[in-house]
Protein backbone atom coordinates (compact mmCIF):
# COMPACT_ATOMS: atom_id res chain seq x y z
CA UNK A 1 0.00 0.00 0.00
CA UNK A 2 2.62 2.36 0.99
CA UNK A 3 4.59 1.47 -2.41
CA UNK A 4 2.00 2.11 -4.36
CA UNK A 5 1.34 5.41 -2.45
CA UNK A 6 5.03 6.39 -3.07
CA UNK A 7 4.84 5.24 -7.01
CA UNK A 8 1.73 7.17 -7.41
CA UNK A 9 3.14 10.20 -5.29
CA UNK A 10 6.04 9.57 -7.78
CA UNK A 11 4.42 9.60 -11.32
CA UNK A 12 2.05 12.77 -10.39
CA UNK A 13 5.36 14.63 -10.10
CA UNK A 14 6.79 13.68 -13.33
CA UNK A 15 3.49 14.28 -14.59
CA UNK A 16 2.99 18.09 -12.68
CA UNK A 17 4.79 19.62 -15.50
CA UNK A 18 1.83 18.45 -18.09
CA UNK A 19 -1.26 18.90 -15.94
CA UNK A 20 0.41 22.41 -14.30
CA UNK A 21 0.58 21.24 -10.98
CA UNK A 22 2.70 23.22 -8.50
CA UNK A 23 5.70 21.10 -8.20
CA UNK A 24 6.95 19.04 -11.09
CA UNK A 25 10.37 16.87 -11.38
CA UNK A 26 11.76 16.90 -15.25
CA UNK A 27 14.33 15.16 -16.48
CA UNK A 28 16.75 17.04 -18.24
CA UNK A 29 17.63 15.77 -21.78
CA UNK A 30 20.22 17.39 -23.01
CA UNK A 31 23.89 18.61 -22.72
CA UNK A 32 23.14 22.24 -22.72
CA UNK A 33 23.77 23.11 -19.10
CA UNK A 34 26.63 20.79 -18.89
CA UNK A 35 28.20 20.83 -15.97
CA UNK A 36 25.28 21.96 -13.58
CA UNK A 37 23.08 19.22 -14.75
CA UNK A 38 23.46 16.46 -17.20
CA UNK A 39 21.64 14.66 -18.89
CA UNK A 40 19.61 11.87 -17.43
CA UNK A 41 19.68 14.27 -13.71
CA UNK A 42 16.38 15.27 -12.60
CA UNK A 43 15.55 18.72 -11.41
CA UNK A 44 12.35 19.76 -9.01
CA UNK A 45 10.73 23.01 -10.33
CA UNK A 46 8.53 25.10 -8.25
CA UNK A 47 6.22 28.00 -9.40
CA UNK A 48 7.40 30.84 -8.25
CA UNK A 49 9.63 33.70 -8.61
CA UNK A 50 12.87 33.84 -10.27
CA UNK A 51 15.53 36.39 -10.79
CA UNK A 52 18.55 36.52 -12.99
CA UNK A 53 21.39 33.39 -12.39
CA UNK A 54 17.93 31.04 -11.21
CA UNK A 55 17.62 27.97 -13.64
CA UNK A 56 13.90 27.88 -14.51
CA UNK A 57 11.95 25.76 -16.77
CA UNK A 58 10.08 27.44 -20.01
CA UNK A 59 7.58 25.65 -21.72
CA UNK A 60 6.42 26.42 -25.66
CA UNK A 61 4.03 23.33 -25.11
CA UNK A 62 3.64 21.38 -21.63
CA UNK A 63 5.78 18.45 -23.47
CA UNK A 64 7.98 20.92 -24.79
CA UNK A 65 10.14 22.72 -22.48
CA UNK A 66 13.56 24.07 -21.85
CA UNK A 67 15.66 23.91 -18.88
CA UNK A 68 18.21 26.94 -18.59
CA UNK A 69 20.05 29.84 -16.64
CA UNK A 70 17.96 33.17 -16.78
CA UNK A 71 20.47 35.78 -18.25
CA UNK A 72 18.04 38.78 -18.29
CA UNK A 73 15.16 39.93 -17.50
CA UNK A 74 13.40 43.04 -19.79
CA UNK A 75 9.84 44.02 -20.28
CA UNK A 76 8.05 41.02 -19.67
CA UNK A 77 10.48 39.18 -21.71
CA UNK A 78 13.42 36.93 -20.38
CA UNK A 79 16.49 35.60 -21.97
CA UNK A 80 17.99 32.30 -20.99
CA UNK A 81 20.95 30.71 -21.63
CA UNK A 82 22.62 27.02 -21.31
CA UNK A 83 25.63 27.23 -19.36
CA UNK A 84 27.36 25.07 -21.89
CA UNK A 85 25.67 27.35 -24.92
CA UNK A 86 28.11 30.21 -26.25
CA UNK A 87 24.94 31.73 -27.55
CA UNK A 88 21.93 32.54 -25.38
CA UNK A 89 18.24 31.62 -26.74
CA UNK A 90 16.06 33.89 -27.87
CA UNK A 91 14.31 35.94 -26.02
CA UNK A 92 10.54 34.56 -24.63
CA UNK A 93 7.42 36.07 -22.99
CA UNK A 94 7.96 36.12 -18.86
CA UNK A 95 5.32 34.17 -19.34
CA UNK A 96 6.31 30.98 -20.72
CA UNK A 97 8.16 30.07 -17.25
CA UNK A 98 6.78 27.27 -15.36
CA UNK A 99 9.13 26.33 -12.62
CA UNK A 100 12.01 27.65 -10.83
CA UNK A 101 14.77 24.45 -10.75
CA UNK A 102 14.83 24.12 -6.84
CA UNK A 103 16.67 21.16 -6.44
CA UNK A 104 18.77 18.65 -8.76
CA UNK A 105 18.60 14.89 -8.41
CA UNK A 106 21.84 13.62 -10.04
CA UNK A 107 21.24 10.57 -12.44
CA UNK A 108 24.07 8.66 -10.24
CA UNK A 109 21.68 8.75 -7.26
CA UNK A 110 18.35 8.49 -8.42
CA UNK A 111 18.76 5.32 -11.35
CA UNK A 112 20.43 3.07 -9.03
CA UNK A 113 17.91 3.62 -6.35
CA UNK A 114 15.37 3.05 -8.89
CA UNK A 115 17.36 -0.26 -9.73
CA UNK A 116 17.44 -1.18 -6.30
CA UNK A 117 13.80 -0.70 -5.23
CA UNK A 118 13.18 -2.61 -8.39
CA UNK A 119 15.34 -5.70 -7.37
CA UNK A 120 13.91 -5.23 -3.74
CA UNK A 121 10.64 -5.67 -5.20
CA UNK A 122 11.01 -8.41 -6.98
CA UNK A 123 13.07 -10.18 -4.38
CA UNK A 124 9.92 -9.62 -1.54
CA UNK A 125 7.42 -11.14 -4.64
CA UNK A 126 9.66 -13.77 -6.25
CA UNK A 127 8.02 -16.72 -4.56
CA UNK A 128 4.57 -15.61 -6.58
CA UNK A 129 6.94 -15.23 -9.58
CA UNK A 130 8.25 -18.48 -9.17
CA UNK A 131 4.70 -20.02 -8.66
CA UNK A 132 2.97 -17.96 -11.33
CA UNK A 133 2.06 -20.23 -14.79
CA UNK A 134 2.93 -18.05 -17.84
CA UNK A 135 -0.85 -18.06 -19.87
CA UNK A 136 -1.10 -17.93 -23.29
CA UNK A 137 -0.25 -14.50 -24.40
CA UNK A 138 1.15 -13.16 -21.04
CA UNK A 139 4.48 -12.63 -22.80
CA UNK A 140 3.06 -10.70 -25.80
CA UNK A 141 1.44 -8.58 -23.37
CA UNK A 142 3.63 -7.80 -20.40
CA UNK A 143 6.29 -6.74 -23.71
CA UNK A 144 4.10 -4.65 -25.30
CA UNK A 145 2.22 -2.78 -22.47
CA UNK A 146 6.11 -2.14 -20.96
CA UNK A 147 7.14 -0.83 -24.02
CA UNK A 148 4.06 1.38 -24.70
CA UNK A 149 4.94 2.25 -20.88
CA UNK A 150 8.32 3.19 -21.67
CA UNK A 151 7.63 5.53 -24.69
CA UNK A 152 5.18 7.26 -22.83
CA UNK A 153 7.80 7.98 -20.29
CA UNK A 154 10.32 8.94 -22.84
CA UNK A 155 8.51 10.75 -24.57
CA UNK A 156 6.22 12.81 -22.11
CA UNK A 157 9.16 13.55 -19.57
CA UNK A 158 11.92 14.43 -21.56
CA UNK A 159 11.84 17.93 -22.11
CA UNK A 160 13.59 18.76 -24.78
CA UNK A 161 12.46 20.83 -27.78
CA UNK A 162 13.70 24.32 -29.76
CA UNK A 163 12.54 25.80 -32.76
CA UNK A 164 15.55 26.15 -34.38
CA UNK A 165 18.78 24.70 -33.57
CA UNK A 166 20.88 27.64 -34.82
CA UNK A 167 19.98 29.84 -32.19
CA UNK A 168 22.83 28.06 -29.74
CA UNK A 169 25.41 29.21 -32.80
CA UNK A 170 27.87 32.36 -31.65
CA UNK A 171 27.84 33.04 -35.45
CA UNK A 172 30.62 35.73 -36.16
CA UNK A 173 29.20 39.57 -36.38
CA UNK A 174 31.27 42.57 -38.10
CA UNK A 175 29.78 45.87 -37.71
CA UNK A 176 31.42 49.10 -38.79
CA UNK A 177 32.21 51.67 -35.92
CA UNK A 178 34.08 54.20 -37.51
CA UNK A 179 35.92 55.17 -40.53
CA UNK A 180 38.30 58.26 -40.59
CA UNK A 181 41.68 59.61 -41.30
CA UNK A 182 44.26 59.32 -38.39
CA UNK A 183 47.12 61.68 -37.77
CA UNK A 184 49.23 60.78 -40.27
CA UNK A 185 47.02 60.76 -43.46
CA UNK A 186 46.29 57.00 -42.95
CA UNK A 187 42.58 55.70 -42.62
CA UNK A 188 41.63 53.83 -40.37
CA UNK A 189 39.01 51.57 -40.01
CA UNK A 190 37.24 50.61 -36.90
CA UNK A 191 34.97 47.36 -36.70
CA UNK A 192 32.79 46.03 -33.88
CA UNK A 193 33.82 41.98 -34.09
CA UNK A 194 32.06 39.21 -32.17
CA UNK A 195 32.66 35.76 -32.26
CA UNK A 196 35.52 35.73 -34.74
CA UNK A 197 39.00 38.10 -35.68
CA UNK A 198 39.68 39.80 -38.76
CA UNK A 199 43.29 37.62 -40.56
CA UNK A 200 44.21 40.14 -42.97
CA UNK A 201 43.21 42.34 -45.77
CA UNK A 202 42.50 40.85 -49.45
CA UNK A 203 41.81 44.13 -51.50
CA UNK A 204 41.82 47.70 -50.84
CA UNK A 205 40.69 50.25 -53.09
CA UNK A 206 39.69 54.11 -52.86
CA UNK A 207 37.44 55.91 -55.01
CA UNK A 208 36.92 59.88 -55.31
CA UNK A 209 34.41 61.62 -57.35
CA UNK A 210 36.44 62.38 -60.57
CA UNK A 211 39.35 60.15 -59.73
CA UNK A 212 37.95 56.60 -60.75
CA UNK A 213 39.17 53.49 -57.96
CA UNK A 214 42.72 53.61 -56.91
CA UNK A 215 44.61 50.21 -55.60
CA UNK A 216 45.22 50.58 -51.77
CA UNK A 217 47.42 48.69 -49.11
CA UNK A 218 45.86 48.13 -45.82
CA UNK A 219 46.53 45.88 -43.19
CA UNK A 220 44.79 44.31 -39.80
CA UNK A 221 46.03 46.18 -36.87
CA UNK A 222 44.60 43.88 -33.55
CA UNK A 223 41.95 42.15 -34.82
CA UNK A 224 39.51 44.45 -35.00
CA UNK A 225 40.61 47.20 -37.01
CA UNK A 226 42.47 47.88 -40.30
CA UNK A 227 44.77 50.51 -41.29
CA UNK A 228 44.77 51.98 -44.91
CA UNK A 229 48.57 53.24 -44.95
CA UNK A 230 49.25 54.13 -48.78
CA UNK A 231 46.86 56.82 -49.50
CA UNK A 232 48.33 58.41 -52.65
CA UNK A 233 49.09 61.65 -51.68
CA UNK A 234 47.80 63.41 -54.66
CA UNK A 235 44.23 62.36 -53.84
CA UNK A 236 44.71 64.38 -50.34
CA UNK A 237 45.72 67.39 -52.56
CA UNK A 238 43.24 66.88 -54.88
CA UNK A 239 40.62 66.48 -52.28
CA UNK A 240 41.76 69.42 -50.05
CA UNK A 241 42.06 71.90 -53.61
CA UNK A 242 39.02 70.73 -55.21
CA UNK A 243 37.01 70.40 -52.08
CA UNK A 244 35.93 66.69 -52.49
CA UNK A 245 34.47 64.47 -50.13
CA UNK A 246 33.64 62.10 -48.74
CA UNK A 247 36.77 59.41 -50.34
CA UNK A 248 35.38 56.07 -50.53
CA UNK A 249 37.10 53.16 -48.99
CA UNK A 250 36.41 49.68 -50.02
CA UNK A 251 37.83 46.58 -48.17
CA UNK A 252 37.96 43.00 -48.80
CA UNK A 253 38.57 41.46 -45.16
CA UNK A 254 39.55 38.09 -44.25
CA UNK A 255 38.27 37.02 -40.95
CA UNK A 256 38.14 33.36 -39.12
CA UNK A 257 35.72 31.87 -41.54
CA UNK A 258 35.02 33.97 -43.49
CA UNK A 259 35.02 37.33 -45.27
CA UNK A 260 33.50 40.75 -44.79
CA UNK A 261 33.36 43.26 -47.91
CA UNK A 262 32.15 47.07 -47.89
CA UNK A 263 32.45 50.14 -48.76
CA UNK A 264 33.04 52.95 -46.21
CA UNK A 265 32.96 56.52 -46.85
CA UNK A 266 35.59 58.76 -44.96
CA UNK A 267 34.27 62.41 -44.29
CA UNK A 268 36.93 64.91 -44.34
CA UNK A 269 36.57 68.14 -42.94
CA UNK A 270 39.16 70.09 -44.60
CA UNK A 271 40.16 73.41 -42.40
CA UNK A 272 42.35 76.16 -43.71
CA UNK A 273 45.80 76.76 -42.38
CA UNK A 274 45.98 78.48 -39.39
CA UNK A 275 48.76 81.29 -39.65
CA UNK A 276 50.15 83.37 -36.92
CA UNK A 277 52.34 85.75 -36.26
CA UNK A 278 54.28 86.89 -33.45
CA UNK A 279 57.73 89.15 -32.64
CA UNK A 280 58.80 88.78 -36.23
CA UNK A 281 58.25 84.82 -36.00
CA UNK A 282 55.84 83.24 -38.66
CA UNK A 283 53.91 80.10 -37.70
CA UNK A 284 52.10 77.84 -39.91
CA UNK A 285 49.95 75.28 -38.82
CA UNK A 286 48.19 72.71 -41.03
CA UNK A 287 44.95 71.34 -39.22
CA UNK A 288 44.34 68.82 -41.56
CA UNK A 289 44.64 65.06 -41.79
CA UNK A 290 46.20 65.30 -44.78
CA UNK A 291 49.42 66.86 -46.33
CA UNK A 292 49.12 70.37 -48.16
CA UNK A 293 50.73 71.86 -50.52
CA UNK A 294 52.02 75.36 -50.23
CA UNK A 295 54.18 78.40 -51.85
CA UNK A 296 55.43 80.90 -49.36
CA UNK A 297 57.18 84.04 -50.59
CA UNK A 298 59.09 85.86 -47.90
CA UNK A 299 60.13 89.41 -48.68
CA UNK A 300 62.61 90.63 -46.59
CA UNK A 301 64.83 94.09 -46.45
CA UNK A 302 67.42 95.44 -43.94
CA UNK A 303 66.50 99.18 -44.88
CA UNK A 304 64.08 100.88 -46.88
CA UNK A 305 64.31 100.22 -50.72
CA UNK A 306 63.88 97.11 -52.89
CA UNK A 307 63.48 93.61 -50.76
CA UNK A 308 64.90 90.15 -51.69
CA UNK A 309 62.04 87.46 -52.47
CA UNK A 310 62.48 83.65 -51.54
CA UNK A 311 59.84 81.13 -52.90
CA UNK A 312 59.41 78.21 -51.10
CA UNK A 313 57.25 75.71 -52.14
CA UNK A 314 56.17 73.31 -49.16
CA UNK A 315 54.32 70.62 -48.33
CA UNK A 316 52.71 70.85 -44.90
CA UNK A 317 52.41 67.64 -43.09
CA UNK A 318 49.43 66.70 -42.02
CA UNK A 319 49.30 68.32 -38.42
CA UNK A 320 52.24 69.74 -39.28
CA UNK A 321 53.77 72.91 -37.96
CA UNK A 322 56.54 75.56 -39.78
CA UNK A 323 58.31 78.33 -37.72
CA UNK A 324 59.68 81.14 -39.91
CA UNK A 325 61.54 83.38 -37.80
CA UNK A 326 62.18 86.71 -39.75
CA UNK A 327 63.70 88.61 -36.35
CA UNK A 328 66.84 89.63 -38.20
CA UNK A 329 65.21 91.43 -41.20
CA UNK A 330 64.07 95.00 -40.54
CA UNK A 331 61.54 94.71 -43.07
CA UNK A 332 59.92 91.69 -43.94
CA UNK A 333 56.42 90.13 -45.50
CA UNK A 334 55.10 86.15 -45.63
CA UNK A 335 52.82 86.10 -49.03
CA UNK A 336 51.08 82.19 -48.49
CA UNK A 337 49.43 80.60 -51.28
CA UNK A 338 47.64 77.25 -51.84
CA UNK A 339 44.42 76.10 -53.00
CA UNK A 340 41.57 75.22 -51.15
CA UNK A 341 38.20 73.38 -51.70
CA UNK A 342 38.21 74.56 -55.22
CA UNK A 343 39.44 78.11 -54.84
CA UNK A 344 42.91 79.63 -54.45
CA UNK A 345 43.62 81.41 -50.77
CA UNK A 346 46.25 83.93 -50.64
CA UNK A 347 47.57 84.90 -47.47
CA UNK A 348 49.65 88.26 -46.62
CA UNK A 349 51.01 88.94 -43.21
CA UNK A 350 53.75 92.23 -42.83
CA UNK A 351 56.11 90.71 -40.14
CA UNK A 352 57.37 93.76 -37.93
CA UNK A 353 60.49 92.80 -35.33
CA UNK B 1 11.51 -21.23 -22.90
CA UNK B 2 9.18 -23.95 -23.63
CA UNK B 3 10.10 -25.56 -26.96
CA UNK B 4 8.36 -28.58 -28.58
CA UNK B 5 8.78 -30.78 -31.32
CA UNK B 6 6.52 -29.41 -34.47
CA UNK B 7 5.85 -33.06 -36.05
CA UNK B 8 3.14 -32.98 -33.12
CA UNK B 9 1.83 -29.81 -32.75
CA UNK B 10 1.95 -27.76 -36.35
CA UNK B 11 2.37 -30.78 -38.25
CA UNK B 12 -1.07 -32.54 -37.16
CA UNK B 13 -2.76 -29.36 -37.98
CA UNK B 14 -2.87 -28.09 -41.58
CA UNK B 15 0.53 -29.33 -42.68
CA UNK B 16 0.87 -27.05 -45.97
CA UNK B 17 -0.15 -24.13 -44.61
CA UNK B 18 2.12 -24.51 -41.48
CA UNK B 19 5.06 -25.17 -43.76
CA UNK B 20 4.22 -21.81 -45.44
CA UNK B 21 3.92 -19.88 -41.95
CA UNK B 22 6.97 -21.43 -40.25
CA UNK B 23 8.60 -20.37 -43.69
CA UNK B 24 7.39 -17.10 -43.07
CA UNK B 25 8.42 -16.52 -39.74
CA UNK B 26 11.96 -17.98 -40.60
CA UNK B 27 12.69 -15.33 -43.19
CA UNK B 28 11.00 -12.36 -40.96
CA UNK B 29 12.84 -13.70 -38.36
CA UNK B 30 16.03 -13.66 -40.54
CA UNK B 31 15.20 -10.18 -41.92
CA UNK B 32 14.34 -9.27 -38.25
CA UNK B 33 17.77 -9.87 -37.34
CA UNK B 34 19.41 -8.09 -40.15
CA UNK B 35 17.43 -5.05 -40.56
CA UNK B 36 17.50 -4.71 -36.86
CA UNK B 37 21.24 -4.73 -36.73
CA UNK B 38 21.04 -2.19 -39.53
CA UNK B 39 19.24 -0.09 -37.49
CA UNK B 40 21.39 -0.02 -34.68
CA UNK B 41 24.13 0.27 -36.64
CA UNK B 42 22.84 3.54 -37.88
CA UNK B 43 21.66 4.97 -34.66
CA UNK B 44 25.48 4.47 -33.34
CA UNK B 45 27.47 5.24 -36.33
CA UNK B 46 28.01 8.63 -37.26
CA UNK B 47 25.16 9.54 -40.34
CA UNK B 48 27.69 12.56 -40.91
CA UNK B 49 30.74 14.09 -40.89
CA UNK B 50 30.68 17.95 -41.31
CA UNK B 51 33.76 20.12 -42.64
CA UNK B 52 34.42 23.93 -42.62
CA UNK B 53 33.44 26.60 -40.20
CA UNK B 54 31.13 24.15 -38.03
CA UNK B 55 32.79 20.58 -38.50
CA UNK B 56 32.41 17.52 -36.72
CA UNK B 57 30.62 14.33 -36.76
CA UNK B 58 26.42 13.88 -36.25
CA UNK B 59 24.73 10.59 -35.48
CA UNK B 60 21.98 9.81 -33.77
CA UNK B 61 22.99 8.78 -30.41
CA UNK B 62 25.83 11.01 -30.42
CA UNK B 63 27.30 13.96 -31.60
CA UNK B 64 30.62 16.52 -31.21
CA UNK B 65 30.08 19.61 -32.97
CA UNK B 66 32.65 22.49 -33.07
CA UNK B 67 30.78 25.62 -34.58
CA UNK B 68 33.01 28.57 -35.12
CA UNK B 69 35.34 27.70 -32.70
CA UNK B 70 33.09 26.00 -29.58
CA UNK B 71 31.26 23.25 -29.06
CA UNK B 72 27.64 23.81 -29.48
CA UNK B 73 25.16 21.23 -28.28
CA UNK B 74 21.42 21.53 -30.57
CA UNK B 75 19.01 20.70 -28.40
CA UNK B 76 16.67 18.86 -31.51
CA UNK B 77 19.65 16.84 -31.55
CA UNK B 78 19.95 16.16 -27.67
CA UNK B 79 16.00 15.24 -28.49
CA UNK B 80 16.93 12.95 -31.34
CA UNK B 81 19.86 11.33 -29.13
CA UNK B 82 17.13 10.89 -26.20
CA UNK B 83 14.60 9.46 -28.49
CA UNK B 84 16.49 7.00 -29.57
CA UNK B 85 16.67 5.14 -26.55
CA UNK B 86 12.57 3.76 -28.11
CA UNK B 87 14.18 2.65 -31.10
CA UNK B 88 17.65 0.86 -29.52
CA UNK B 89 15.27 -0.95 -27.11
CA UNK B 90 12.94 -2.06 -29.82
CA UNK B 91 15.79 -3.34 -31.81
CA UNK B 92 17.44 -5.11 -29.47
CA UNK B 93 14.36 -6.86 -28.73
CA UNK B 94 13.49 -8.02 -31.62
CA UNK B 95 17.25 -8.84 -32.39
CA UNK B 96 17.03 -10.81 -29.20
CA UNK B 97 13.60 -12.62 -30.25
CA UNK B 98 14.29 -13.04 -34.02
CA UNK B 99 17.28 -15.20 -33.52
CA UNK B 100 15.63 -17.10 -30.63
CA UNK B 101 12.67 -17.96 -32.89
CA UNK B 102 15.09 -18.21 -36.37
CA UNK B 103 17.12 -20.79 -34.02
CA UNK B 104 14.34 -22.60 -33.01
CA UNK B 105 12.94 -23.20 -36.06
CA UNK B 106 16.00 -24.00 -37.44
CA UNK B 107 15.78 -26.80 -35.11
CA UNK B 108 12.59 -27.87 -36.12
CA UNK B 109 11.09 -26.65 -32.75
CA UNK B 110 8.12 -24.41 -31.50
CA UNK B 111 7.80 -22.11 -28.74
CA UNK B 112 4.81 -20.60 -27.71
CA UNK B 113 7.23 -17.82 -25.71
CA UNK B 114 9.37 -17.37 -28.52
CA UNK B 115 6.46 -16.85 -31.25
CA UNK B 116 5.13 -14.52 -28.09
CA UNK B 117 8.08 -12.43 -27.78
CA UNK B 118 8.34 -12.52 -31.95
CA UNK B 119 5.25 -11.19 -31.94
CA UNK B 120 5.14 -8.21 -29.63
CA UNK B 121 8.75 -7.59 -30.77
CA UNK B 122 7.40 -7.14 -34.27
CA UNK B 123 4.59 -5.22 -33.17
CA UNK B 124 7.12 -2.71 -31.47
CA UNK B 125 8.92 -2.27 -34.52
CA UNK B 126 5.65 -0.16 -35.82
CA UNK B 127 6.47 2.68 -33.29
CA UNK B 128 10.19 2.01 -33.41
CA UNK B 129 10.33 2.74 -37.31
CA UNK B 130 8.48 5.84 -37.19
CA UNK B 131 10.58 6.83 -33.92
CA UNK B 132 13.80 6.31 -36.28
CA UNK B 133 11.99 8.30 -39.60
CA UNK B 134 11.13 11.11 -37.35
CA UNK B 135 14.27 11.04 -35.23
CA UNK B 136 15.95 11.39 -39.31
CA UNK B 137 13.90 13.84 -39.92
CA UNK B 138 15.12 15.88 -37.12
CA UNK B 139 18.60 15.11 -37.58
CA UNK B 140 18.66 15.82 -41.09
CA UNK B 141 16.52 19.13 -40.39
CA UNK B 142 19.39 20.12 -37.74
CA UNK B 143 21.90 19.06 -40.41
CA UNK B 144 20.14 21.43 -43.24
CA UNK B 145 20.32 24.56 -40.70
CA UNK B 146 24.17 23.87 -39.46
CA UNK B 147 25.46 23.65 -43.01
CA UNK B 148 23.30 26.57 -44.52
CA UNK B 149 24.23 29.87 -45.09
CA UNK B 150 25.03 32.15 -42.02
CA UNK B 151 25.97 35.22 -44.55
CA UNK B 152 24.33 38.59 -43.32
CA UNK B 153 24.60 42.28 -44.33
CA UNK B 154 25.56 44.54 -41.49
CA UNK B 155 26.72 48.04 -40.73
CA UNK B 156 30.33 47.27 -42.16
CA UNK B 157 28.78 45.62 -45.37
CA UNK B 158 28.44 41.89 -46.20
CA UNK B 159 30.10 39.50 -43.86
CA UNK B 160 29.93 36.69 -45.61
CA UNK B 161 30.62 33.48 -43.31
CA UNK B 162 32.02 30.11 -45.39
CA UNK B 163 29.46 27.36 -45.43
CA UNK B 164 29.61 24.06 -44.06
CA UNK B 165 29.77 20.90 -46.20
CA UNK B 166 28.32 17.55 -44.49
CA UNK B 167 29.73 14.42 -46.17
CA UNK B 168 26.79 11.31 -45.82
CA UNK B 169 28.71 8.30 -44.31
CA UNK B 170 27.37 4.99 -44.82
CA UNK B 171 24.69 4.75 -42.43
CA UNK B 172 23.57 7.94 -43.86
CA UNK B 173 21.92 6.28 -46.62
CA UNK B 174 20.45 3.10 -44.98
CA UNK B 175 17.01 3.46 -44.61
CA UNK B 176 16.82 6.68 -46.11
CA UNK B 177 15.04 6.00 -49.32
CA UNK B 178 12.31 2.90 -48.30
CA UNK B 179 8.75 4.51 -47.47
CA UNK B 180 7.58 3.55 -43.63
CA UNK B 181 4.98 0.88 -45.34
CA UNK B 182 7.82 -0.88 -46.79
CA UNK B 183 9.58 -0.91 -44.04
CA UNK B 184 7.27 -2.11 -41.59
CA UNK B 185 5.63 -4.39 -43.83
CA UNK B 186 8.28 -7.58 -42.94
CA UNK B 187 7.10 -6.48 -39.41
CA UNK B 188 3.69 -7.25 -39.88
CA UNK B 189 3.63 -10.58 -41.79
CA UNK B 190 6.38 -11.73 -39.35
CA UNK B 191 3.75 -10.97 -36.17
CA UNK B 192 0.75 -11.77 -38.35
CA UNK B 193 2.98 -15.66 -39.39
CA UNK B 194 3.83 -16.07 -35.56
CA UNK B 195 0.17 -15.33 -34.05
CA UNK B 196 -0.96 -18.12 -36.81
CA UNK B 197 1.53 -20.67 -35.67
CA UNK B 198 1.25 -19.88 -32.17
CA UNK B 199 -2.39 -20.65 -33.03
CA UNK B 200 -1.86 -23.87 -34.50
CA UNK B 201 0.36 -24.83 -31.92
CA UNK B 202 -2.04 -24.48 -29.73
CA UNK B 203 -4.79 -26.32 -31.61
CA UNK B 204 -2.39 -29.45 -32.09
CA UNK B 205 -1.42 -28.84 -28.40
CA UNK B 206 -5.04 -29.54 -27.13
CA UNK B 207 -5.54 -31.94 -30.21
CA UNK B 208 -2.36 -34.32 -28.97
CA UNK B 209 -3.93 -33.70 -25.28
CA UNK B 210 -7.37 -34.62 -26.69
CA UNK B 211 -6.23 -37.44 -28.74
CA UNK B 212 -3.97 -38.98 -25.56
CA UNK B 213 -7.01 -38.59 -23.39
CA UNK B 214 -9.57 -40.59 -25.78
CA UNK B 215 -6.87 -42.88 -26.31
CA UNK B 216 -6.46 -43.71 -22.71
CA UNK B 217 -10.18 -43.98 -22.21
CA UNK B 218 -10.14 -47.12 -24.78
CA UNK B 219 -11.84 -45.03 -27.83
CA UNK B 220 -9.88 -46.10 -31.07
CA UNK B 221 -10.32 -43.00 -33.02
CA UNK B 222 -8.00 -41.25 -35.34
CA UNK B 223 -6.15 -38.68 -34.56
CA UNK B 224 -8.15 -35.52 -33.77
CA UNK B 225 -5.99 -33.25 -35.31
CA UNK B 226 -6.06 -34.87 -38.64
CA UNK B 227 -9.09 -33.34 -39.86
Amino acid sequence: MISAAVLAFIILMFLGRIIGLPVAIIIVSGRSMQPTLWVGDLVVGVKEGFKVGDIVVWCLKPTFCVVHRVVEVRDGYIVTKGDNNPAPDPPVPRSLVEYRVVAVIPRYVWVPAVAAAFAAYVFKHREYFSRRRVATGDVAVLLLSSFIVFNAAVALLAPTYYPRGAGVLAVPQVELRSASLTGNGSILVKYVVRNTRLTSVAYCYLRLKGWGSVRCSARVVGGSEVLVTDVPQRLYEAMIENGSNPLLVGLVVNMLYGRVSGTYYVWCGWRPLRVRVSGGVVSIFNPNPAPLKVLIKIYTASKPGPANVSVEHVVMKPWGRMRLDLRRYAYASVRIVYRFRGREVVLQYGVRP
Amino acid sequence: MHASRPARAGGAVGGGRVRLLRALALGTAAYGVVSNTSILFTLVTPLYVLTGPIHGVIGIVSYRIVAFGRPVYPPPLDMASFLSIIVITSSTLNIAASAALFYLLIKGRFSKTALEAFMASSLTMFVSLGTLKGIRRVVVYELSILTGSYSHYTSAGAVIIYRSRAHPMLAAHLFSFPAYVSLVMPYVCGAVASYLLAMYWLKGAEADALGEVRSLSGRTRGSPAAE
